[in-house]
């Protein structure tokens, strides 16, 4: 009873215990609620980008896919008509051994009976009849050409109604693709005199190859075409030594006391208590990534990774809290990221078996955790206080990275890779003005030739 | 006051509720860390982790009980890990036997003002300080209390004896006119 009764008398006063904080608690609080609210849509906006590249990925992707189907398909069309030109051709052949001897037998009527109209009509009718009975067999290209040769002849052997046979000839309908190769044909039988109809096959052959190479052109302008707009995915993993230092070269940095700010606000100040010496840690980054030919030895490099760094320092405590009154334990302080590399990478040389490109390019970070603790250097404690590290980061990244397996289906890059952060890691606190730096090895596989 | 309301703009961040709300609560909360901690600062610390803990957490709040005693509860949660990871109170929270102090038969009457009283508490090594806090204060058992120290329920026990009886001879010396050191801000 007596017990409850001054229990009871301590809580009825305590409870009436208040006190009134001062104005800065509130601020630190509301700025803490602001940057949550920061962060969150800092996630947001991170997780939206990544969505939009992925999914436009995909969808540049698909598009490729169905762009080189497409290709495909046309190159096999393209092939079946090649197939029927260069039958038409061989066609033409004997068509024009049987327009040489015409023009033979002309050529000799006109030495002898000159001005023998009706025989010289006669044999034109017959040249007529001729080609007009190959129509089945050919198509109507070949009347075409027999135009341009007959017109020679004429031209030669003073020849008067050709033009007629040449008009009713060409009423015929022709189709995009023949025109294209009769033009071609054309093209070299008006090149060649009418003496060189004598060599017919040569002339075929000369055809034949012209428009093979053509093929073959446009073929490789597909592939060309093709591999230019094609995104290229991969995985890649690049692991090492990451530290913080005040510049490029410097992944550690010496014992100093700083200014924290946040603990003991209206406390008394003391000077003494410094950090230990921050050290190097392990650092990787793995992640997806993407790549595209600009050029041809220009490729844009994209993708989404997560990077963790490390850096550690000596402690005083053994149960969990921290101080830099003696450094005695180790404690690592962890900082992890997510990563969205833009990069270009550029085909170094003229190695077949082994290319060597240089990437160059810039990396925005999102931290989504740390364990990184702050020095109060009044009280000599270790603290936790995420808010003082700059949460969005932009950096430099480089890599010389070797091709292996570069003629196989899936090729694998490796070559060493450095990471410099331009932005500040905080403000304030330990790692004020700091800058982390990665350097290590850099390994990629990507999917896909 | 609307406290459904209230809580409502706060999960909504609505800045004016916030304020609102923390001006409401924090003359009281502030005394219940000012019991816990050894300085003012050191109390405004755990003030200020408390109340983010409170909006972060605020959409969990069910109105089951009173929003007040949700609030406390965070804030003794939040007091107790700040003297776990806090190296100037591991020393004192170390909860070994020590020597007993003489217990007082006659339990006095505090007429003591609420600040003396609470200074005196303060005085307490932090172990006495954070048990009898949480079983004469904030009414909380000793078992309860070991689960949330890690101690066993008769260490709590001992060490509230401890404190009680210190805290009676404190007591009986202050009535007697023996002037505590003055608390404050530094």
């Amino acid at each position: 009873m007596e017990e409850n009764k001054f229990e009871k008398q301590v809580q009825q006063k305590m409870n009436e215990l208040q006190i009134q904080p001062s104005e800065a608690v509130w601020k630190k609080i509301e700025s803490q609620i602001e940057k949550k609210k920061e962060r969150r849509w800092g996630l947001i906006i991170l997780f939206l980008c990544s969505v939009i590249i992925l999914s436009g990925g995909y969808w540049l992707w698909n598009g490729e896919k169905q762009k080189v189907v497409e290709n495909s398909r046309s190159e096999k069309s393209m092939l079946e008509k090649n197939s029927n030109s260069s039958a038409t051709i061989k066609e033409d052949t004997i068509v024009q051994q049987q327009i040489h001897s015409t023009s033979e037998s002309a050529n000799r009527k006109n030495n002898d009976v000159a001005k023998d109209e009706e025989k010289r009509k006669a044999k034109e009718n017959t040249l007529f009849n001729n080609s007009k009975a190959n129509q089945p067999f050919n198509l109507d290209d070949k009347s075409a050409t027999m135009f341009s040769i007959k017109k020679k002849i004429k031209d030669k052997t003073d020849g008067k109604t050709e033009m007629q046979i040449s008009s009713a000839e060409t009423s015929q309908k022709q189709t995009v693709n023949e025109n294209t190769i009769n033009d071609s044909l054309n093209k070299n039988y008006k090149e060649i005199s009418v003496d060189s109809l004598s060599k017919p096959v040569v002339l075929d052959e000369t055809i034949k190859h012209e428009d093979t190479s053509k093929h073959q052109q446009a073929i490789i302008e597909t592939i060309k075409h093709s591999n230019k707009k094609r995104w290229k995915f991969g995985l890649l993993f690049a692991s090492g030594v990451s530290g913080a230092g005040k510049d490029v070269f410097s992944l550690t940095y010496p014992a100093a006391s700083y200014n924290s700010g946040n603990l003991n606000s209206g406390g008394p100040q003391q000077q003494g208590f410094s950090s230990s010496a921050t050290k190097a840690g392990f650092g990787f980054i793995a992640g997806v990534s993407a790549e595209k030919n600009i050029s041809k030895k220009i490729e844009f490099a994209s993708g989404i990774n997560f990077k963790s760094f490390s850096t550690s320092f000596k402690l005083y405590d053994s149960a969990g809290t921290y101080s830099a009154r003696i450094a005695a334990n180790k404690y690592i302080n962890h900082f992890n990221f997510i990563e969205v590399p833009l990069s270009l990478k550029f085909q170094l040389g003229n190695g077949k078996h082994l290319p060597l490109s240089w990437q160059a390019g810039i990396s925005i970070s999102e931290l989504i955790s740390s364990n990184a603790l702050q020095l109060n250097s009044s009280t000599g404690y270790y603290y936790k206080d995420n808010s003082l590290l700059n949460k969005t980061q932009v950096g430099f990244n480089t890599a010389f990275l070797l091709t292996l397996f570069s003629k196989q289906k899936n090729s694998i890059l490796i070559g060493p890779y450095f990471y410099y952060d331009a932005s500040k890691i905080a403000n304030e606190g330990l790692y004020d003005k700091k800058h982390f730096v990665f350097t290590g090895l850099h390994t990629q596989i990507i999917f896909g030739k | 006051m609307d406290y459904k309301k209230l809580v409502a703009d706060c999960i909504k961040c609505i800045p004016d509720a916030q304020r609102q709300l923390y001006e409401h609560f924090a003359p009281a909360m502030l005394g219940i860390c000012f019991r816990y901690t050894k300085s003012i600062a050191d109390a405004e610390d755990v003030l200020q982790d408390g109340f983010i803990k409170v909006f972060k957490h605020l959409h969990s709040y069910k109105f089951e009980g009173e929003l007040g005693g949700w609030i406390r509860k965070i804030m003794v949660n939040t007091a107790l890990n700040f003297l776990k990871t806090s190296k100037k109170y591991q020393y004192d929270l170390s909860f070994s036997e020590m020597p007993l102090h003489p217990v007082s038969t006659n339990d006095p009457v505090v007429d003591l003002q609420t600040k003396e009283l609470a200074e005196l508490i303060r005085q307490l090594p932090t172990g006495f300080q954070t048990i009898f806090n949480l079983h004469a204060v904030e009414g909380y058992s000793h078992v309860e209390i070991a689960s949330m120290l890690g101690i066993s329920d008769g260490t709590s026990r001992s060490q509230y004896a401890r404190a009680r009886a210190l805290l009676i001879d404190w007591i009986e010396k202050f009535s007697l006119k023996e002037q505590p050191e003055k608390y404050g801000r530094k």
